[in-house]
């Protein structure tokens, strides 16, 4: 199983230029809304067309505007489901799983029917029309629909954004179970980084139609390397930096220079800390570990959320999240140093 | 009291078969200009609706030129020794004509808001566009088409000025109800003119409450789906 795409299109604020490979597995692609992500998976879908570029599954060409190729969806054998579902709503459940098996027997479209049916745990509701289903059941219909087809690959486009946030996490499980036995590769859309971290074992991002990182989820999320990837996974301490000797940087934004440990690279324009990665400790002798001053604290149910300053010159405050037992324990009076760990530091270009 | 039925069987069969070549050619229109011309062309929409708000002796008129004597069609036509003047194929030309722009109208507007993403899943979903046309879109417009069915019969039923124009008025022929409404008021005979004047209104009020029970059937399942689509 392997997809390869290379293409371009211009959209009305930016132009989408992707290349990527992805072979067995999950490829998720994370991007804020508005980044091109859909746009990528209707483009291998056939549901648009690209201006220039090339689109490979499992070496078979779906596009290729050199050679004037496009095929037409119908032909392409990709699973789409799409963010609101797009079930039909005159068609029953099995009807609508039914309506991509036209080319079966009639025997057969029973039998798949009720495969899929027992897969996605639908059992007992194929009379239902989809506004007889909750949010969840549809998702699953979808889900049926796309994979009774027996695609080479299965795109999914933000399929949790239309549920309640408290009932996502069950049903991504549902879905993964549902997903295991399928040997196609798949390609997940979405915005929500935590989402496609569960989902996911390879991740690509994308900022403003353009491919920021790519790689697998671990190396993407624990060291991107632009600043772009580094704002996307969430990391909330992001500032410009410059590279002072072989391995410190002068940080202006935060009023300090910062020892990194290594020798890094001329390229290296920004410099990052994720908000749970800086450490409070009693010795001020830690490499790069300063006082402090509390500017506001924010607190949420599980966590909370500090602002510091560290320097007399710093512009900008360091966003600090810290364990609301660990807030506990100390009874709100914190360590009197706060260290920025070399380790955590994320260099980025 | 006349004992002559004849205008109302010629308007039952004129309108009958308007309404089904309106259904036919107004279904292909729509979908002509919604799903196969890349965009929605203003100038062809404004063609396909003007028998609508011109009036009927201009589309009378205009007939006639294109079937008379000396228009191109109609010489093709003599030459195979037909003619549509003055003939009831004629009052079925001309209802077909006036009554094409509801048909074309309610089913565009239907056509139109079927959501996309439907209509591309059934394409993922490998199913050709015969197919989906059949088995996605007519389903999902039928309300509309209806709707529109309905309308049609009604203004097919009612046509007069276009009728007159290119059949006449032929008793047993081409006089439908409403040509022989006016003959009859024109002649002093108003006791007749009420009868069909009674008669028609009759008919017409059957569809629309034909309609409105039509809408009631599908309401219940179309707004409980559409609540869930947005």
């Amino acid at each position: 199983m392997e997809l390869f795409v290379d293409i371009e299109k211009k959209l009305a604020d930016f132009t989408l230029k992707i290349k990527f490979t992805t072979k067995q597995g999950t490829l998720g692609l994370l991007g804020a809304s508005g980044s091109g992500k859909t746009m990528i998976l209707r483009c291998i879908a056939g549901l648009e067309v690209p201006d220039k570029g090339r689109i490979l599954l499992n070496g078979r060409v779906l596009f290729d505007s050199d050679q004037q190729i496009n095929i037409p969806s119908c032909q392409r054998k990709v699973g789409f489901v799409f963010q609101n579902y797009a079930l039909f709503p005159h068609m029953t459940v099995s009807e609508n799983i039914a309506f991509g098996l036209s080319h079966y027997s009639q025997d057969e479209q029973r039998k798949k029917i009720h495969q899929y049916m027992k897969i996605a745990c639908l059992v007992g509701m194929e009379n239902r029309y989809p506004y007889e289903l909750s949010g969840g059941q549809q998702q699953r219909v979808a889900l049926a629909r796309a994979l009774s087809t027996e695609p080479e690959i299965l795109l999914l486009d933000e399929p949790f954004s239309a549920l309640d946030v408290h009932l996502r996490e069950q049903l991504e499980d549902e879905i993964l179970a549902l997903l295991s036995a399928y040997t196609g590769s798949i390609l997940f859309v979405s915005h929500d980084l935590q989402e496609i971290y569960r989902m996911c074992q390879q991740i690509t991002i994308l900022e403003q139609g353009t491919q920021v990182e790519i790689g697998s989820k671990t190396a993407v999320f624990e060291q991107p390397r632009t600043k772009a990837g580094a704002k996307i996974t969430g990391c909330a301490n992001i500032t410009g930096c410059n590279l002072m000797l072989k391995n410190q940087i002068q940080v202006n934004d935060w009023g300090c220079v910062l020892d990194i440990g290594q020798a890094v690279s001329n390229k290296i324009t920004s410099v990052g800390i994720r908000a749970n990665h800086l450490r409070f400790c009693d010795q001020q002798d830690l490499p790069n570990s300063f006082g402090y001053q509390i500017k506001s604290i924010k607190e949420m149910p599980d966590k909370i959320i500090l602002l510091l300053k560290i320097t007399e010159q710093q512009i900008v405050w360091l966003k600090v999240e810290i364990d609301r037992q660990y807030w506990q324990n100390y009874s709100e009076q914190l360590p009197p140093y706060v260290q920025l760990p070399t380790e955590k530091l994320l260099l980025l270009a | 009291m006349t004992a002559d039925l004849t205008p109302l069987w010629i308007s039952l069969k004129t309108a009958t078969m308007a309404t089904i070549m309106t259904f036919i050619i107004g279904i292909g229109a729509a979908r002509w200009m919604v799903y196969d011309q890349g965009t929605n062309n203003p100038f062809i929409d404004g063609i396909f609706t003007l028998p609508l708000v011109l009036p009927p002796t201009v589309v009378g008129f205009l007939l006639l030129l294109f079937f008379g004597k000396y228009s191109p069609v109609g010489q093709v036509l003599q030459y195979f020794g037909v003619s549509i003047i003055f003939t009831w194929m004629a009052t079925v030309i001309a209802s077909t004509i006036v009554a094409f722009p509801l048909m074309y109208k309610t089913t565009k507007s239907a056509f139109e808001q079927i959501d996309l993403d439907l209509i591309q899943a059934a394409r993922t979903l490998g199913a050709s566009e015969g197919r989906i046309f059949f088995r996605i879109i007519l389903p999902l417009a039928w309300p509309g088409i209806a709707a529109g069915t309905i309308l049609s019969f009604a203004r097919a039923l009612g046509e007069f000025g276009a009728t007159l124009m290119l059949a006449g008025n032929i008793p047993g022929i081409t006089q439908t109800i409403p040509v022989a409404i006016f003959f009859a008021a024109e002649g002093g005979d108003m006791e007749e003119a009420l009868f069909w004047v009674l008669s028609i209104m009759t008919i017409s009020f059957i569809a629309m409450i034909a309609l409105y029970y039509w809408n009631q059937i599908n309401h219940t399942y179309f707004c409980r789906s559409n609540q869930r689509g947005a």
